[in-house]
């Protein structure tokens, strides 16, 4: 059964975002849920039904986007984070734009740009100043490290008369956005915007969104946020920050209790009391709201983005769904995949819930900038799937083993009735086939040439190359001892009737222990006949050969 | 009696040499004695004659000047060089050893069947197949196989018979009768296919394109030649005028050299619709089968031959090795013996009994035919390893090492003997010597995937990663589906994963 249906794509919709920047709301409270789109081109997009209902251009590149309601039976906010604003849209129109605080600056710092402004102090005993104080103190202000990064004193005094009589302000800016409900568990309630920031702040605005009312210090820039509870009773706020640990605020307090991620995370959900964050390293972990380790996921590729999928039919159906590098979306319901698609091209972003009229869709944002919306069936069991315990099946699937055929029976039956015997001639014979190769193999010590000389440890390999009638000899030798080994001369032994062998010398001054030295040997065969050559290499201390090996020089027909 | 008819009837009892000699005192008589000069060369061409049906040895020159190949990468199941892989019910190489070509053990040894063809792509590894045993050199080209064959018969005759570059085609030509034997005497004995080229297509010009014979001859000249096109083109319009089964054969191993396994398939099948159970149809139909890896298709033909043929001996020792691979070594120890009973005797025979008898479980047999196998050749490698492999079985590890140094001894290019020496020098705690083995069995066969399994093996355990994922690499390129190799590349993954 297959449990997406395709509902519409759009492949040449030309939109970059990530799931941070995709939403579905009711942007009109008219029952139509609409597609919200923050390109990564500085665009923001809605689409209603198949087509675009509007488009903005934005000022920055957008880092989030959310839909929020800030009364009750009203259309709700469309909240864009670009650079340090939050941009809300209304019906459609802009509606208001909240600015974040500037940074407080250290006032060391203030004072030394009121003095170069006012010209009270000179630029370079400020530089050194500066200098001093960014060993000292982690944050300065984005002007005074621009004004340290350059290398020569003109530059920097060309920098400081630039820029010394506007204002020293620094702003942040916005890493990611969540909504946090106020007072009420419902779809549509009175909810807050909460914003993480690059200076490592978390803020909460109130529901009008015009003011900040609680503030939080993180211990590194937050990544990823995801929210429970209600911000009037009590509510966590996870923050996946970059450092690849997850911080809980819980009622405006940092916990002390930390998660931490062996790599960086790649999105962070939490479903009911489970936090599911997925890793670098092709993993998706779960853990328990409070900390504890239930379970990881391991999937075949890289995780793209994670996303929940929430049903709400005779009961509510909550999932997990993992989009892949390779295009494959999982549906996991715990720990068990209850169903895989493959969209054949890597997924940027993914959303889920209500699309149209329809509730279930899934909107994908693929790579190459298209726009494909998927339908859950609504037939679908999703219920009964997640009961499978159990061995795998194939662990049911029989193995393939060919018949025992009536003649091994009857084989059976022989060895059962005369077992003595055939023992008794298996072990005479045993024997005897162990003495002759025991013989064949001391023969081999005492006389047959070998390519393994026992005392100097020299192995030698050799083959014939050509097609004759020339052929070369290719000698590898390899000296497989501790020490060095001199003055190895290759001899030959053969029938000068049948070859000529055409290199004069051959000649290794020296040998080091675990190099491979080779050497060609050129060989003329003069009848055409296959015939061995014999191959030695000697030293001049012993009257012995060290190693000796026969090399057969093929037949050629062309003399 | 008149010595005509004496060396007629020689010819007919097939006392060739004999006949010749009549025919030399005839000749000598009378110089223009067309009868007599008839009645030589077909005793002549009679003496030399090979089926080069199934002989068909690709020379050097053919494979490394191969114009007929096309694409590159042909798909699965289209091309010899491709055959069906072992995830589509072909051969494992894990189940089934495979020749010196790459290619899975056929039991009967075919030329091509061992080698490296010119389908198989690898210039390098043609060559070094030649640094082999003594007298399985290759020739360096096909026809300067059969002039190898020939030389012999030509030494023994003496002085040439017929010297084809003073002979006038055209003239010879308008004589049917001799113009044939001369065709035949200048494909078999002459191996001199331009000439013969040259009568056939006079002859056919003489015949009005009408004569069957004459095409196929042409054909024949022009597989020679390595023009396979144009042999193609003569042997459909040879059997568009008459349907024999030797042209169809032929024809069929000009697809098999133009790399176009399912043609040949198909051209077998027609003929067989035509003639039902033909013994050398059947068969050449199987070793098309084998080829392309579809083992228990081509099993199933060659017993369709030994229903037709009991006694032929390429299908009894095909079906035997097929059993012997299959799990049934005692079906296979039956075929052996049947083989042993009609008359053949040799070092093979007695070491495929001595393995088949011991995968069988009838050790008290084994040991015998294992001895049998050294009393008739103790210098064979292959006798050697498989005592090896005996004896590595029953857990008599010493004597296996002895019997692996033996091997490589006498054969110096054994590469499966010095894969199993590495890994029981590596039960002694060898490292190095180890290492060696696994790097020479690497060296002469590139085609195992054990050593290099082996190699990646001890180069993880050492802790050579980077050295262990390349060789494991290698091996997997060789057999995908090898499931150590696999396991070891994922661990390989693993770790690389966690640096």
């Amino acid at each position: 059964m297959e449990l997406w249906t395709n509902s519409w794509q759009d492949p040449v919709a030309g939109l970059k975002a990530t799931s941070a920047c995709m939403c579905l709301g009711d942007l009109k409270s008219d029952g139509e849920y609409n597609l919200v789109i923050a390109d990564l081109k500085k665009k923001l997009r809605v689409y209603r039904g198949t087509s675009i209902a509007w488009e903005s251009l934005l000022l920055d590149v957008p880092s989030a986007v959310a839909i929020y309601y800030s009364e009750i039976d009203a259309p709700p906010n469309l909240a864009v984070a670009s650079g340090s604003f939050i941009f809300i849209y209304k019906n459609s129109r802009p509606f208001f734009k909240f600015t974040l605080p500037n940074l407080e600056l250290p006032p060391d710092e203030v004072s030394i740009w009121e003095a170069l402004k006012e010209s009270r102090m000179d630029p370079t005993e400020a530089i050194a100043r500066l200098s001093s104080l960014r060993e000292s103190m982690s944050l300065l202000s984005n002007r005074s490290l621009d004004l340290l990064s350059y290398d020569s004193d003109e530059e920097r005094l060309e920098f400081i008369e630039a820029t010394k009589l506007t204002p020293l302000v620094q702003n942040t800016s916005i890493t990611t956005l969540g909504v946090l409900k106020l007072d009420q568990e419902l779809e549509n309630a009175v909810s807050v915007l909460v914003i993480g920031t690059e200076h490592k702040f978390l803020y909460v605005l109130d529901k009008t969104g015009s003011a900040i009312i609680t503030k939080v210090v993180l211990p590194d820039v937050p990544a990823f946020i995801s929210t429970a509870g209600l911000f009037s009773g009590e509510y966590r706020i996870l923050v996946a920050c970059r450092d690849s640990n997850i911080y809980t605020v819980k009622n405006g307090q940092l916990m002390p209790s930390i998660i931490e991620l062996e790599t960086h995370s790649v999105g962070l959900i939490n479903i009911d009391r489970s936090i599911f964050v997925g890793s670098v390293d092709q993993k998706v972990h779960c853990y328990h709201i409070k900390g504890r380790k239930l379970y990881t996921l391991y999937m075949p590729e890289q995780v793209s983005c994670i996303e929940m999928l929430k049903l709400t039919r005779a009961r509510v159906f909550k999932g997990l769904l993992v989009a892949l590098a390779n295009g494959e979306i999982r549906l996991y319901k715990d720990k068990v995949l209850l169903h895989s698609l493959s969209i054949g091209e890597t997924i940027l972003g993914m959303a889920f819930g209500s699309y149209g009229r329809e509730e279930g869709s899934l909107v994908l944002n693929v790579k190459s900038g298209g726009i494909v919306v998927k339908l859950i069936d609504k037939k679908a069991n999703l219920e009964g799937r997640n009961e499978f315990i159990g061995p795998p099946p194939e662990q049911e699937i029989p193995l393939v083993i060919p018949a025992k055929s009536k003649l091994y029976l009857e084989q059976v039956d022989r060895e059962k009735e005369s077992a003595r015997q055939m023992y008794g001639g298996f072990l005479r014979d045993l024997t005897s086939l162990r003495l002759r190769t025991a013989k064949a193999y001391l023969q081999l010590q005492y006389q047959e040439p070998t390519n393994q000389s026992i005392e100097s440890q020299l192995s030698m390999g050799a083959y014939v190359q050509g097609l004759g009638p020339l052929f070369t000899i290719i000698l590898e030798v390899q000296n497989q001892g501790r020490q060095s080994s001199t003055d190895i001369v290759v001899s030959f032994s053969y029938d000068p009737k049948l070859f000529q062998i055409l290199t004069p010398l051959t000649y290794f001054p020296c040998l080091v222990p675990t190099l491979k030295y080779r050497q060609e040997i050129a060989v003329r065969s003069i009848e055409g006949a296959s015939e061995n050559i014999r191959v030695f290499l000697q030293n001049k201390v012993s009257c012995l050969p060290i190693i000796s090996a026969f090399i057969t020089i093929p037949g050629c027909d062309l003399v | 009696m008149d010595p005509f008819f004496i060396a007629a009837s020689k010819l007919r009892r097939k006392h060739y040499d004999e006949c010749i000699e009549i025919c030399d005192q005839l000749l000598a008589k009378n110089a223009y004695d067309q009868a007599a000069w008839f009645l030589k060369c077909r005793a002549l061409t009679l003496k030399c004659w090979i089926d080069d049906l199934e002989i068909d040895e690709e020379g050097m020159a053919d494979i490394m000047l191969d114009e007929n190949s096309t694409a590159a990468v042909p798909r699965p199941g289209t091309s010899i060089q491709r055959p069906n892989s072992s995830a589509s019910g072909g051969i494992s190489p894990a189940m089934r050893p495979v020749t010196r070509g790459g290619r899975p053990i056929t039991g009967f040894a075919r030329p091509g069947s061992a080698r490296p063809t010119s389908s198989s792509g690898s210039i390098e590894a043609a060559i070094r197949s030649q640094t082999g045993k003594p007298g399985t050199a290759r020739p360096v080209t096909s026809s300067g196989r059969y002039l190898r064959l020939g030389t012999a018969s030509m030494l023994s005759t003496g002085d040439q018979f017929i010297v084809a570059d003073k002979l006038d085609m055209k003239r010879m030509a308008q004589k049917q009768a001799i113009a044939k034997a001369l065709c035949d005497y200048l494909i078999y004995v002459d191996h001199n296919p331009k000439k013969a080229l040259e009568l056939c297509a006079e002859a056919t010009v003489v015949s009005g394109f009408q004569d069957w014979w004459w095409k196929s001859r042409l054909g024949k000249c022009y597989f020679q030649l390595g023009l396979f096109r144009d042999a193609q083109k003569q042997f459909e319009s040879s059997l568009k005028q008459e349907d024999m089964i030797p042209t169809h054969i032929e024809l069929s191993k000009v697809y098999i050299r133009l790399d176009q396994p399912n043609f040949a398939l198909n051209q077998h099948k027609k003929a067989l619709d035509k003639h039902q159970e033909n013994e050398n149809l059947t068969l050449a139909l199987a070793r098309v089968n084998e080829l392309m890896n579809n083992a228990d298709l081509a099993a199933s033909l060659f017993k369709a031959v030994l229903q037709v043929n009991p006694c032929n001996i390429e299908a009894i020792a095909s079906l035997a090795s097929h059993n012997f691979y299959t799990d049934h070594p005692e079906v296979a120890l039956r075929f052996y013996r049947r083989l042993l009973q009609l008359g053949i005797s040799n070092v093979e025979i007695w070491n495929n009994l001595g393995l088949a008898c011991y995968y069988a479980g009838q050790y008290d047999l084994c040991m015998k035919c294992m001895e049998r196998a050294l009393d008739a050749d103790d210098s064979n490698g292959d006798v050697w390893y498989n005592i090896a492999n005996i004896a590595i079985g029953m857990g008599e590890l010493n004597m296996a090492y002895h019997a692996l140094k033996v091997a490589v001894s006498v054969e110096n290019t054994h590469a499966e003997a010095y894969n199993n020496l590495g890994v029981l020098e590596l039960r002694k705690g060898n490292v190095e010597q180890a290492r060696n083995y696994y790097q020479s069995a690497t060296r002469i066969a590139d085609y195992l995937y054990e050593p290099l399994y082996n190699s990646a093996l001890l180069a993880f355990r050492t802790g050579e990663m980077q050295e262990s994922y390349n060789l494991v690499q290698k091996a997997l390129a060789i057999f995908p589906e090898h499931a150590d190799s696999k396991e070891l590349l994922k661990t390989l993954k693993q770790h690389f994963d966690s640096l």
